[in-house]
């Protein structure tokens, strides 16, 4: 293919601002689908996208568009997510081509990610239209959001597109754009091959799948190729695209963008960022992408412990297609055996377990989620603890520094009083405050992540009325006065439910902790203590009560089955718990420590 | 010939209770004659209908004695007792009946008893009243929906007792709303003079989707949501009645039943014990010993089926091997005698959990339950929470 005639853009934007709907527009206009293949965000294809309602994992689509003078082009697209917890998969997408559509929601104007995202485009010099979406809704204010892509952004925007991707209108003037104002591909089609792997996927039935985009070069089928970081070599069995149907292809040059099958086995080789070079033409690697730090950890335990084996399985196989997601083995005294994980963020974690739910049939426990401490022991010794558990003791420990993020939160001028009194009692530090508009303010905070993942970005949303967006991103760490705090069961510690916050916060944290649990740990046959204590001191303490009633009411006629499944029922809500000492502990109970800071609303 | 016990149901009441959500309703008295006329169809088609069934295990009913008849609800007494009486009619037409101890029962509400009514049963063969009492407080009563005030069952009790009924169970309900510890123990009390052959105490219990019960899930005032006893006082109130009761001669012979010697309820014992009984009307379940089936409970639907002669079940289950372990276990486990679990060892050699014993011996250790040799019966002690011990000994 003559590059002249490649076009490679991803769409990019704050999340639901339509980037998927305009990737529908596009793939109909040209003709990809038909009307009858088409469904809302078509390439939102796993059913947790579909029922979110958001794009989890990047797309890469080839479109076929022919110009109105007359010439077809090829075009690579790139839908992206919008999300923060998988803005990496943004920057991948970013590495793979020269042009973005910068999307705008005409009602919210410009939020947190599309400051973010905007940034990262630029970072890889690409070229970036703006296009003003969802001008249909009557709340489009077109005028005040070009606007603010000049001020905020620093994007000239008088010429930016105004459409609706859901009606359709003004959707060609968007392909015109994208031939006229994105650049082809350099790159030279005789030099040695050099491609970028920028996305992998498991085939049950063909081994790893890697998405390239060909930088010099050129692929074929039968070519011995070699990747970079391991020296192995490897024959390409065939190669393709996606239209979003796999097509195959017999090349691959340079500029374009396509997927490889090249009997790599594991997907763990086939790294993202890695570069494909030609097995006899050696050729400098690419560069490639940051590696990708989780930030958030958990444990993840099944509630059966006979479901080890299948939970080791589950994790296995859904790593191979999110490499984001990092897991261990590790055991806790209250949990048995189970995992350690490692995450990008708490929706990143939801969407994990719940798909090790329903795909794979498993009842898991969640425990409190933790970030990655550094500890300093008295020895000089630094530690990177992941898991309050393993804590060193207090007279251990010379200092502990827990990471901190830059966090950007755009919102109306209304809630910032509420916003900066919530920024405070997390901990943050202000960085910068500006006002974007006479009524939008962006604010720039450093908090510790510890916070974010409680229950920052719920409150953020809730005291703003939705307004507020967030981007954040990790900033280093900072030393900080905490404390492990432990929950007792009967007495007993459960490891599951430490967690760490700073020495102010210990006494209301442990107070919310325990009234939360005694409220869903239902009644038991003994009575029991509940507590929660920093070292040996107990600062909070609340009583299980033992349970006086659980008796069948008449039998009328002789209705037994009923009754039968009744006993049936509460036996299975018994099998769903865990056993602490003698205290039978619901699944809930374990993320309760997610919801203590905001208990207090309640 | 094997026993079997007969089961009619009377689908509607005058009004609904605000915590039922059993399947009966109010109907215009006007449909009461023709539903009667269905379920005796019912019964004189019963064979001919079973025949196309291929239901094997119930062909050795066909061939069974009644000892016992209950005709419960929904609200039997509402029915013109000529009606009662030839749905009695049919049973002993269609069935070869026990004469020596045999034991008709009749659901009744208090306020729709009168002496017309009272003879006319004894007359069509009921020898034992059952009594929906309840509670003697009329704000729980009319708070529950109920129509009867406390009068009324002095007056219903007078009545079945000049007209010769010898045989009166009495129900009452331990955590109605608005109940206290001294307006129940007064109920209790008030039972006890009246001294029934025969006592039922329930725990209140609502289902869900009563209109007591969405009011408690949703937040509302109508139906008295918020005065509804704690799970405490309910249990408080119930031990208060065990500790009552079997201090006046009452013999408490399963979870919520007790009885003057010689009047346990020989029809409420054959479900506990498992053995078969047939039911005849809309919802009205049956067993065999092997099956369980119930009819349609919409009564239109049933009276239609029967119309046509066909079948009117509307669910039929085999009870599996395992089913019938647990059967044995949680309904065996109700009567305070307890189980013998020597033969149900050597019955479901293939089905029983290796682990039962020590299962046991942890209840044992939690005074959930007693054990002396193979025999193993629920703590007096800890009947109110049965189902802790039930569900631990489930598979
Ligand atoms: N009224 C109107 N609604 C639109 C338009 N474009 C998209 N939407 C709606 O906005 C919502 C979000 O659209 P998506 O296309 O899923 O947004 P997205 O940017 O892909 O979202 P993420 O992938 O989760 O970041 C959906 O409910 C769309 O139907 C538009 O032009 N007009
Ligand atoms: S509780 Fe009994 S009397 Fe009341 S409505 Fe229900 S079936 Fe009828
Ligand atoms: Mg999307």
């Amino acid at each position: 293919m003559d590059s002249r005639f490649i076009r490679n853009f991803c769409i990019i934007a704050h999340i639901d601002h339509g980037k998927s709907t305009l990737a529908d527009r596009l793939l109909e206009l040209t003709g990809a689908l038909s009307q009858r293949e088409m469904t809302a965000q078509v390439l939102d294809s796993m059913d947790l996208e579909k029922e979110r309602g958001i794009t989890i994992k990047a797309k890469s689509i080839r479109l076929h568009y022919r110009a109105s003078d007359g010439q077809e082009y090829q075009l690579n697209l790139i839908d992206t997510p919008g999300h923060v917890d998988f803005s990496y998969e943004v920057s991948r997408a970013l590495s793979a081509c020269e042009g973005a559509l910068l999307v705008v929601d005409a009602s919210q104007g410009v939020e947190a990610q599309t400051v973010a995202n905007t940034f990262l485009a630029a970072q890889h010099n690409l070229t970036i239209i703006p296009v003003i979406n969802k001008i249909d809704l009557p709340a489009a204010r077109p005028d005040e959001v070009k606007a603010q892509m000049e001020s905020v952004l620093a994007l000239p925007a008088a010429d930016a597109l105004a459409i609706s991707a859901k009606s359709g209108l003004g959707v060609e003037k968007v392909l015109a754009a994208v031939v006229t104002s994105v650049p082809p591909p350099a790159g030279a089609a005789e030099a040695p091959l050099r491609a970028l792997i920028f996305d992998s996927w498991f085939d049950a039935y063909r081994g790893a799948v890697v998405q390239v985009r060909v930088v010099d070069g050129c692929l074929r089928p039968h070519q011995q190729i070699r990747l970079c970081s391991n020296n192995e070599v490897y024959e390409v069995e065939s190669l393709g695209a996606l239209t979003p149907k796999p097509v195959v292809l017999e090349e691959l040059s340079a500029g374009e963008v396509g997927f490889v099958i090249a009997n790599i086995k594991r997907v763990a080789d086939a790294r993202v960022g890695d570069t494909l070079i030609e097995a006899a033409r050696p050729a400098p690697a690419l560069p490639g992408f940051e590696a990708i730090k989780p930030m958030v950890f958990a444990g993840l335990y099944p509630v059966q412990a006979h479901h080890y084996e299948a939970l080791r399985d589950a994790l296995g196989k859904l790593q191979l297609n999110d490499a984001a997601f990092f897991y261990e083995p590790e055991n806790s005294a209250a949990l048995g055996f189970g995992f350690r994980c490692g995450f990008l963020g708490l929706l990143h974690m939801e969407i994990v377990q719940e798909r090790l739910e329903r795909e794979f049939g498993i009842d898991l426990i969640t425990t409190a989620p933790s970030v990655r401490y550094r500890i300093t022991t008295t020895g000089g010794e630094v530690l990177e603890v992941d898991n309050p558990t393993k804590f060193p003791s207090p007279s251990q420990i010379a200092k502990i520094e827990e990471p901190v993020i830059t966090a950007m939160i755009i919102t109306g001028d209304d809630s910032v009083g509420a916003i900066l009194q919530l920024c405070e009692e997390k901990r943050g530090v202000q960085k910068g405050f500006e006002y974007l508009s006479p009524a939008r303010v962006m604010l720039t905070y450093e908090l510790p992540l510890n916070e974010i993942v409680l229950d920052f970005y719920d409150r953020l949303k809730s005291i703003s009325r939705g307004y507020a967006s967030l981007d954040y991103h990790l900033a280093g760490y900072r030393e900080g006065d905490l404390v492990k705090l432990d929950v007792l069961v009967g007495g007993e510690a459960v490891d599951a439910l430490t967690l760490v916050c700073h020495r102010e916060l210990s006494y209301e944290r442990g107070r919310e902790l325990v009234t939360r649990l005694r409220k869903l740990i239902p009644r038991q046959m003994f009575e029991d203590p509940l507590q929660a204590a920093i070292g040996s001191r107990v600062i909070a303490r609340e009583t299980i009560s033992p349970i006086r009633k659980n008796v069948l009411a008449k039998c009328y006629g002789g209705d037994i089955t009923r009754k039968r499944k009744l006993l049936e029922k509460q036996k299975e809500g018994k099998r769903r718990m865990k056993r602490v000492g003698r205290v039978d502990i619901p699944q809930e109970a374990f993320l309760a420590v997610l919801k203590v800071a905001s208990s207090s609303e309640e | 010939m094997r026993p079997v016990g007969i089961y009619i149901q009377v689908p509607f009441c005058q009004t609904k209770c605000t915590y039922c959500n059993f399947h009966t309703g109010v109907a215009p008295r006007a449909a009461y004659a023709p539903y009667a006329r269905a379920v005796e169809r019912e019964i004189r088609d019963w064979r001919a209908m079973f025949a196309t069934a291929h239901l094997e295990s119930a062909a050795s009913l066909e061939s069974a004695f009644v000892d016992t008849i209950y005709l419960g609800g929904g609200t039997p007494s509402l029915f013109d007792p000529a009606d009662l009486a030839r749905i009695l009619e049919a049973v002993r037409t269609q069935f070869a009946c026990a004469d020596a101890g045999r034991e008709v029962t009749l659901e009744a509400d208090p306020e729709t008893i009168t002496p017309e009514k009272a003879a006319a049963w004894l007359a069509a063969g009921v020898n034992r009243i059952s009594l929906g009492a309840q509670s003697f407080h009329d704000a729980e009563l009319k708070a529950a929906g109920r129509l009867h005030r406390r009068a009324d069952i002095f007056s219903a009790i007078a009545q079945l007792r000049s007209k010769g009924f010898d045989n009166i169970t009495l129900d009452l309900i331990a955590g109605l709303p608005h109940q206290t510890a001294a307006s129940w123990q007064d109920s209790v009390e008030e039972a006890l003079r009246l001294r029934p052959e025969h006592i039922s105490i329930y725990l209140f219990e609502i289902d869900e989707g009563s209109r007591l019960g969405r009011e408690l899930l949703a937040g509302g005032t109508r139906y008295s949501a918020a005065a509804v006893p704690t799970d405490d006082a309910m249990a408080d109130s119930y031990e208060f009645a065990c500790e009552r009761l079997s201090r006046t001669g009452y013999d408490h012979y399963e979870i919520s039943n007790w009885a003057l010697p010689g009047f346990r309820s020989r029809h409420n014992l054959k479900y506990w014990r498992r053995e078969p009984y047939l039911g005849f009307g809309a919802g009205a379940h049956s067993f065999d010993g092997h099956w369980r089936w119930a009819n349609a409970h919409d009564p239109a639907a049933y009276a239609a089926a029967i119309e046509q002669a066909r079948l009117p079940v509307e669910q039929l289950e085999e009870v599996t091997p395992k089913q019938a372990l647990n059967e044995e276990l949680f309904l065996g486990l109700r009567q305070l005698e307890g189980i013998d679990l020597a033969p149900i060892e050597a019955q479901y050699r293939a089905q029983i959990n290796a682990d039962i014993g020590a299962r046991i011996e942890e209840l044992r250790a939690q005074g959930l339950v007693e054990r002396s040799g193979s025999r193993v019966r629920l703590a007096s002690a800890r009947l109110a929470v049965s189902n802790e011990v039930f569900v631990a000994l489930l598979d």
